[in-house]
């Protein structure tokens, strides 16, 4: 007996789980109808935009109104995602989450039948600052080892980075250019192979986002050597900033929440509100340290800011070197 | 010699020996000729390139076996597999136009029951297999797709 | 220390609570894998979001029991209609396939639950004894090394092409081409597009995968039922028509203890490939249950019964499929490194319980991770007896008339792809891959080698620039490890053995 109320217990809390996210709680004088809202991700399911999104659909029911699905399309490189959100009806069901990737490198390298000025931000989770790092037991182990190595002989370090012109190669580019230096770019499948490969002593350095390495930074496997923004990250506090370090080289990434710029102003100053409200709440709050996604929320006005200074930046980046004219 | 080309070109892998070579040597121009971007190291072409070399030798290579006397033979039910395949593209298409006019639950039943009634000889009569089973099929996939995954089912997006 | 967390642990993974949702799991898992398209991958992702609400062991234990069914149920609907339900089971489509043809889908189901049972127990204790010492190994792997991986993989091309070996080789070569398409990878230009912008990502692997064997498959049955039905078919083929089932008979379909033993081998070799593989970073379990087929029918005695519906093709295939599972997780809990699709999501589901995948885990969790070590063997027991029970029903269903089943399987096949990755794109890649597939298979053309070359070209292509940029450009940077030339050497000794000594003998 006393194990069938365990069990009873146990499917009721999955079944009030569920309904949780499935039972649409209407709040007055929403501009949004009983539909769901769709988070759409233009990447894989299981990766950092995932996880950060779904602090917020877990969340953000109770203040929204209607239920909130993450979605993920990977498809075309991300394109796909980007093409759905901007296809699907503007009433504020059908967001885009995403870092500068898919939406400012891809609206100025691909061929596309949007621009930039067609989104508009609703908010911004997160700034992720693009770290460097390497192994404990590598000869570089600072930045100036590093500019040293690299200026003693040119071209032998090899530098793994995710995809080309992706958040984190970039910054490295804008570090040559700003420096001179000369390194081997050794592009990877993503930050799981870039670490697999500097763990297994195959290159020297990397670059991802910190909450990847944090852990093994703060154990000391591996050591971070700098980061390519204006303040250090909150979660290695003990890594110095290029600037610091006499370099001013900053491109952080972010992750943002856009809507196409035919959404009514007054549907995403609601989702801004709602949203900002959810992300504040205690749960919340908790669920983000718990999986260490460092979310500080933006309203659309700071968020707007940011991107049209990214979009800015980036296209500088690629004309230097050739990508667009 | 005269006699060995009739043979050969009578055997069906003559043929698929000729797509297999002209496939690769199409390919081998376009690198050549293309607009293919130089990149680091070996270049965005080099793997190509090998593929195109391998299929050139293997559509030779089924030639000599072609001379050899080996060949497969012509296949049977190739004009019907082709309908049905190009059918089944269009079909594909159109369930996906259906859907985004009439919902998932109601393009499904149509095609389940429209596929029913071409495969089954007078389907009528056989109203448990050509009507019951796709009604319950389509509330299964219904289920299963809209009130579980919640399939972002797509609008507009047709081409 | 130990004894007391794994007293706990003990507590955690037997709850009732626990054991309830791990069945619960393995059954979604079983049914959801049998769909096309459809894998525990994608029911893992889609129940994410419930981690938040569950206990940690109750959420693994639901996360692996879908895996483990899913792992499973894919090979199902492979043998049922020569429909692979997930990536993994398209090696076991081979072989599982004919098997029903010739009337045995019951023996054939059955030797891939024995087998894909074995093969992943084994692997989940080389996951819990060996993770360490074989991390490490995996970790030694480089660009250098899994070229040589991957070149060796090609080889063994020959090894499925018995007989066909030429045509064999242009499969793979249009594999190859067919995974080039989208964004070369290291300089970041588009390449064979054919300026179509939904190619620029590529094709996806479900869509190929299904599209050429499935699709393909389902398109000439299809073809077969319209004939039939046009025709007039003779009196007593009309007269099998009227039952549901025509004149399966289960009596004569049951697999015996004498032919289970027959598989062994063909298991073991499985088991060993698909535990090694799956502990490489991004080998996968399709790439493992090939390679595990083609080296069993090398060292098979019946190697000509291969194609046919062997069921020791079907034992090989199921086992090194299903030995990826335990340990594909080695990399992520010794370097929190994801190996697979599905160890990513394992490892978003340990960051969204707040535990950070790593070499830390089992310190700083370790009621959690060893009571989830027990769910992972036990698992497999819950698997083992709810797909026994439902094997019967299983191979029931395959023999109801196509018919009947076909446009149903062919619906479940668009929307689980389309699902699977919630594209369109997808949709059309697997339509036309279904028309290649017809137009491949109808003038002789092998599959498998195509499949073979689509999975190992990305990553031999990666792994070969890679290894000329960090070589400067120098190609004797190819042979610097000793891992590879080991590698390189085996492959030389094993074509100059299959050419020279295995040929003699019949």
């Amino acid at each position: 007996m006393n194990h069938k109320t365990t069990i009873l217990n146990g499917t009721a809390a999955t079944a009030a789980a569920a309904m949780m996210a499935i039972a649409p709680t209407l709040v007055a004088a929403s501009p949004l109808g009983s539909d769901p809202i769709r988070l759409v991700i233009p990447f894989g399911p299981g990766g950092g935009s995932d996880i950060t999104a779904r602090v917020l659909s877990a969340t953000a029911p109770e203040f929204c109104g209607p239920r909130i699905d993450v979605v993920s399309m990977s498809g075309a490189a991300g394109l796909e995602a980007v093409n759905f959100v901007r296809n699907a009806e503007p009433n504020g069901h059908t967001l885009l989450v995403t870092d500068y990737g898919p939406i400012v490198t891809s609206g100025f390298v691909d061929d596309v039948d949007w621009s930039h000025d067609d989104w508009q931000p609703v908010m911004n989770f997160t700034e992720w600052l693009p770290t460097v790092y390497t192994r404990n037991d590598h000869e570089i182990q600072t930045i100036e080892d590093w500019v040293a190595a690299a200026e003693a002989e040119p071209g032998t370090i090899t530098f793994g980075h995710a995809s080309p012109l992706g958040l984190v190669h970039l910054p490295l580019i804008l570090f040559e250019m700003e420096t001179g230096l000369e390194n081997v770019h050794v592009p990877t499948s993503g930050g799981g192979e870039t670490r697999s490969l500097i763990m297994g002593g195959h290159i020297d350095l990397g670059m991802t986002l910190p909450p990847s390495i944090a852990s093994e930074v703060a154990s000391g496997e591996l050591t971070a050597l700098g980061v390519f923004s204006e303040e250090r990250s909150p979660v290695l506090p003990d890594t110095p900033t290029f600037r610091e370090a006499g370099y001013d080289v900053v491109l952080p990434a972010w992750l943002m929440i856009f809507a196409t710029s035919d959404v009514p102003a007054e549907t995403v100053e609601f989702l801004q509100d709602c949203f900002m409200e959810a992300l504040a709440s205690p749960t919340a709050v908790a669920m983000s340290d718990r999986v260490n996604a460092g979310i500080e929320p933006m309203t659309a006005a700071q968020s707007t800011e940011l991107y049209r200074g990214t979009v800015e930046s980036i296209g500088n980046i690629l004309r230097d070197i050739g990508e667009i004219d | 010699m005269n006699r060995f080309l009739t043979r050969m070109l009578r055997r069906q892998d003559f043929y698929t020996g000729l797509v297999t070579i002209l496939v690769g040597a199409v390919g081998l121009f376009d690198i050549a000729y293309g607009n293919w971007r130089p990149g680091p190291g070996l270049g965005p072409h080099a793997f190509p390139q090998l593929a195109y070399i391998a299929l050139i030798i293997a559509g030779m290579a089924i030639w000599v076996d072609v001379a050899r006397g080996k060949s497969d033979e012509r296949p049977d039910y190739l004009r019907v597999s082709l309908i049905t395949g190009i059918v089944l593209v269009v079909v594909g298409v159109g369930l996906f136009w259906l859907i985004s006019k009439l919902g998932l639950a109601v393009s499904v039943l149509i095609a389940l029951i429209g596929a029913s009634f071409l495969l089954t000889r007078e389907p009528l009569r056989h109203w448990p297999s050509t009507i019951l089973v796709p009604v319950l099929a389509t509330i299964v996939i219904w289920f299963l797709f809209v009130r579980l995954i919640n399939i972002p089912l797509p609008r507009g997006l047709l081409f | 220390m130990f004894m007391e967390s794994f007293v706990d642990a003990l507590y955690l993974a037997f709850s009732p609570e626990v054991i309830l949702y791990v069945a619960i799991g393995v059954l979604m898992g079983v049914t959801l894998g049998a769909i096309p398209g459809l894998s525990g991958d994608m029911a893992i992702a889609i129940l994410l979001p419930i981690v938040f609400f569950l206990e940690p062991a109750a959420a693994l234990g639901l996360l692996t029991g879908i895996y483990k069914g899913g792992m499973f149920g894919g090979s199902i609907s492979a043998i049922s209609f020569g429909v692979p339900g997930t990536p993994g089971s398209a090696a076991t489509a081979i072989d599982g396939y004919q098997a029903k043809l010739k009337g045995y889908p019951n023996k054939a189901l059955n030797t891939a639950l024995y087998s894909s049972v074995i093969g992943d127990t084994t692997s989940d204790f080389v996951l819990i004894f060996l993770a360490l010492p074989l991390a490490i190994v995996a970790l030694t792997f480089g660009p250098v090394e899994f070229f040589a991986l991957y070149a060796f993989s090609l080889l063994l091309i020959s090894a499925l092409t018995k007989g066909k070996v030429a045509k064999g080789v242009a499969m793979a070569a249009l594999g190859i081409l067919l995974a080039m398409i989208g964004r070369d990878p290291i300089g970041g230009s588009l390449r064979l597009t054919f300026g179509i912008p939904a190619l620029s990502g590529g094709l996806a692997l479900i869509p190929v995968l299904v599209g050429i064997f499935a699709v393909s498959e389902l398109i000439i049955q299809l073809g077969r039922a319209w004939m039939a039905r046009a025709q007039k078919i003779a009196d007593e083929t009309r007269k099998r028509a009227e039952s549901l089932l025509g004149d399966y008979d289960p009596a004569k379909d049951k697999l015996s203890f004498a032919e289970f033993r027959a598989t062994w081998r063909a298991t073991s070799i499985g088991t060993t490939m698909g535990t090694l593989i799956g502990a490489l970073p991004g080998a996968g379990s399709s790439l493992a249950a090939f390679i595990s087929y083609g080296l069993a029918q090398r060292f098979s005695r019946n190697r000509d019964e291969f194609g046919k519906g062997s069921l020791e093709g079907v034992a090989a295939a199921e086992a090194g499929n299903s030995a990826t599972s335990g340990s594909t997780l080695i990399p992520l809990f010794a370097f929190g490194i994801p190996g697979s699709a599905t160890a990513a999501l394992f490892g978003a589901a340990f960051i969204l319980m707040g535990m950070t995948p790593g070499p830390r885990l089992i310190y700083d969790h370790t009621e959690v991770i060893y009571a989830l070590f027990l769910i992972l063997i036990y698992a497999n027991l819950i698997n083992l007896v709810f797909s026994h029970f439902l094997l019967p029903l299983y191979s029931k269903i395959a023999m109801i008339q196509s018919r009947i089943l076909l446009p149903i399987v062919c619906v479940l096949a668009i929307l689980g792809t389309f699902a699977a990755g919630n594209s369109v794109i997808d949709v059309w890649v697997l339509l036309f891959a279904g028309l290649l597939g017809v137009v491949l298979r109808l003038y002789s053309f092998p599959l498998a080698p195509l499949i073979l070359g689509f999975i190992v070209a990305p990553g031999a292509e990666r792994a070969l620039r890679q290894s000329l940029l960090i070589g400067r450009g120098e190609w004797t940077h190819l042979f610097s490890s000793p891992i590879a030339i080991g590698l390189y050497a085996t492959a030389a000794i094993m074509i100059i053995t299959f050419t020279f000594v295995l040929r003699e003998r019949k």
